[in-house]
């Protein structure tokens, strides 16, 4: 059975014959350089500005112990600090003189890390990679997207995947063998809603599962309300609450198009894909200059806003998967001092997603 | 082999892509000259175009010229062929001459005449690809001289670097008609 050693493709059709070699086309749009993991020459240590709860110490432990014999998940709710449970993690095997990488779905992230993990492991040679720094592809600790991995063939002894449930990598097959290829010891995943093939491997005991379920301010999860109207009476409601909220809040829609058109109704910032100074109004919605912004599921992930409320319109739409409404849910609450905050999803019905989304919350709160 | 065709239509598309693409068949008036163009250049043309060249996936280039493979066999019999050049540094990169792979289903030869500069057309404005004539240089007409051209080119947009090859070419050649895959055209 043909194999590509790249993607781990085994379709057939995929392959062809390029002046006699055979290529696998699934992955030919991937072209570049080799990179290298380099060994770190001393004792690694890091250090934390902060200390890390009992909760996170146990779960970063167990962590780095299991790592060293099969792959882990870490299933952290939002904003309860994935990244620190990895530290010791990193800094076990850097000492074992293993090779360790970080890979995320998102360049944007990769930038942000960048920064963290250079001032967190100090003596080390951190390295970010992705479009646009494709330069420098050998270092200690090396962090990049997913796509980048081709580059990294059989590198890494420890691989750590942050969540491996958001765009691109959840359901991309040749991501997914980059990984693969690219991680030759164990992988690492960390995500606050893993997909149901993870879990099926914990369930059939392949991977280690490591649980934590509270934030480090150790306030529960804001637990989402829901209420059940027709859509006119949710734009009603969204206009009074746009007007007579004296909280930030962040109202999502289920499409582009009905962010247009309540943006125009409401005079309301809309950020969709499409919007090009996104990256300017959510600075201005952080510092409070914008007390209402409109958006779409654009920023489930990755945005933190120290204090902020969240509606969903339309909140029984199919964009509005299980995982996505966990995630959205995720972002109140994060700051230490502002614990609290509104999460409310407008709906016409209650579907699958709705009510299993409230009951994995709840069952989060109540386990310790 | 042709006739057993009308019964299995061979295609190397499946029916639902094949049907994306929008032939055109026409010749229209660019710059002055007439251009003949097998088909327009819309959002599926652009997927395909990206996917070939910025995405290095030359099996694909073969889908343009298949269906007419036959047609242009006959019309380009006696005539040599010529191509609108891309810069040896994107070919290199590349790893394959574009043109030559889409062409590949004809089966003849195209004799490259010109050269170009390593710039990037599809950063440039309007009047900015006008000036393309500088870039563009004539370097060994021999094999053409008194022939019957045809030049050729994957996407007409201004049909700046076809009036740049036409221009250079003219004092050499009997006759010169353009082909191009497909033609770019404002609404």
């Amino acid at each position: 059975m043909p194999c590509c050693e790249r993607c781990l493709n085994t379709d057939i059709r995929y392959f062809v014959f390029i002046d006699g070699k055979a290529v696998c086309r699934r992955c030919i749009s991937f072209n570049g350089e080799e990179g290298e993991s380099g060994f770190a020459p001393n004792e690694v240590d890091y250090n934390l500005s902060f200390k890390l709860t009992p909760n996170q110490s146990k779960i970063s432990k167990a962590c780095m112990e299991l790592s060293f014999t099969q792959d882990v998940l870490i299933h952290a709710v939002c904003g309860a600090g994935k990244t620190e449970l990895v530290y010791e993690s990193i800094k076990a095997h850097l000492n074992k003189n293993h090779r360790v990488g970080i890979t995320v779905a998102r360049r944007q992230v990769v930038l942000q890390l960048y920064e963290r993990l250079s001032r967190v492991f100090k003596t080390l040679k951190v390295i970010k990679v992705c479009e646009g720094f494709t330069d420098e592809l050998e270092g200690q600790l090396i962090i990049c997207t997913s796509h980048q991995l081709y580059r990294f063939k059989g590198v890494f002894d420890c691989l750590v995947v942050d969540e491996p449930d958001a765009y691109p990598l959840a359901n991309n097959p040749v991501l997914e063998g980059f990984v693969r290829q690219a991680c030759i010891g164990h992988l690492i995943y960390l995500s606050a809603t893993p997909d149901q093939h993870l879990l099926d491997r914990v369930k059939h005991k392949d991977m280690a599962y490591l649980c934590l379920n509270k934030r480090p301010h150790t306030k529960d999860l804001i637990k989402p309300k829901l209420i059940l109207v027709p859509l006119f009476i949710q734009f009603a409601m969204v206009y009074h609450y746009s007007h007579h909220f004296n909280h930030p809040l962040l109202i999502f829609v289920p499409t582009i198009r009905m962010g247009n058109i309540l943006s125009k109704l409401l005079r309301i910032p809309f950020i969709s894909s499409q919007t090009v100074d996104s990256d300017q109004l959510i600075q201005k919605f952080s510092q409070h200059k914008i007390s209402v912004l409109l958006c779409t599921t654009i920023l489930e992930r990755g945005v933190t806003f120290s204090d902020v409320s969240v509606i969903i319109i339309q909140a029984n739409h199919h964009v509005f998967t299980h995982s996505t409404l966990i995630q959205i849910a995720g972002r109140v609450g994060r700051d230490m001092h502002y614990p609290n905050g509104e999460v409310l999803f407008l709906c016409q019905r209650i579907n699958h997603s709705l009510r299993t989304c409230q009951s994995d919350i709840s069952k989060a709160n109540h386990s310790a | 082999m042709y006739l057993w065709e009308i019964f299995t239509k061979q295609d190397n598309l499946c029916a639902d892509c094949r049907r994306k693409l929008i032939p055109f068949k026409k010749t229209t008036q660019v710059k002055g000259l007439s251009v003949y163009a097998l088909y327009l250049y819309d959002d599926f043309m652009e997927e395909c175009m990206f996917q070939i060249k910025e995405k290095k996936d030359q099996t694909l280039a073969s889908i343009f010229l298949y269906p007419y493979r036959s047609k242009l066999r006959k019309l380009l019999k006696n005539k040599v062929i010529t191509a609108v050049p891309s810069s040896d540094q994107k070919t290199n990169e590349r790893g394959f001459h574009a043109l030559e792979k889409m062409f590949k289903p004809i089966g003849y030869p195209i004799h490259h005449v010109f050269t170009k500069d390593d710039i990037k057309q599809s950063t440039l404005n309007s009047s900015q690809r006008s000036d393309i004539s500088k870039h563009i240089h004539l370097v060994n007409p021999s094999m053409l001289i008194g022939q019957d051209v045809i030049l050729i080119d994957d996407v007409c947009t201004t049909g700046s670097s076809l009036l740049a090859c036409t221009n250079a070419l003219r004092p050499y050649v009997a006759s010169i008609n353009i082909l191009v895959i497909a033609i770019y055209k404002l609404k």
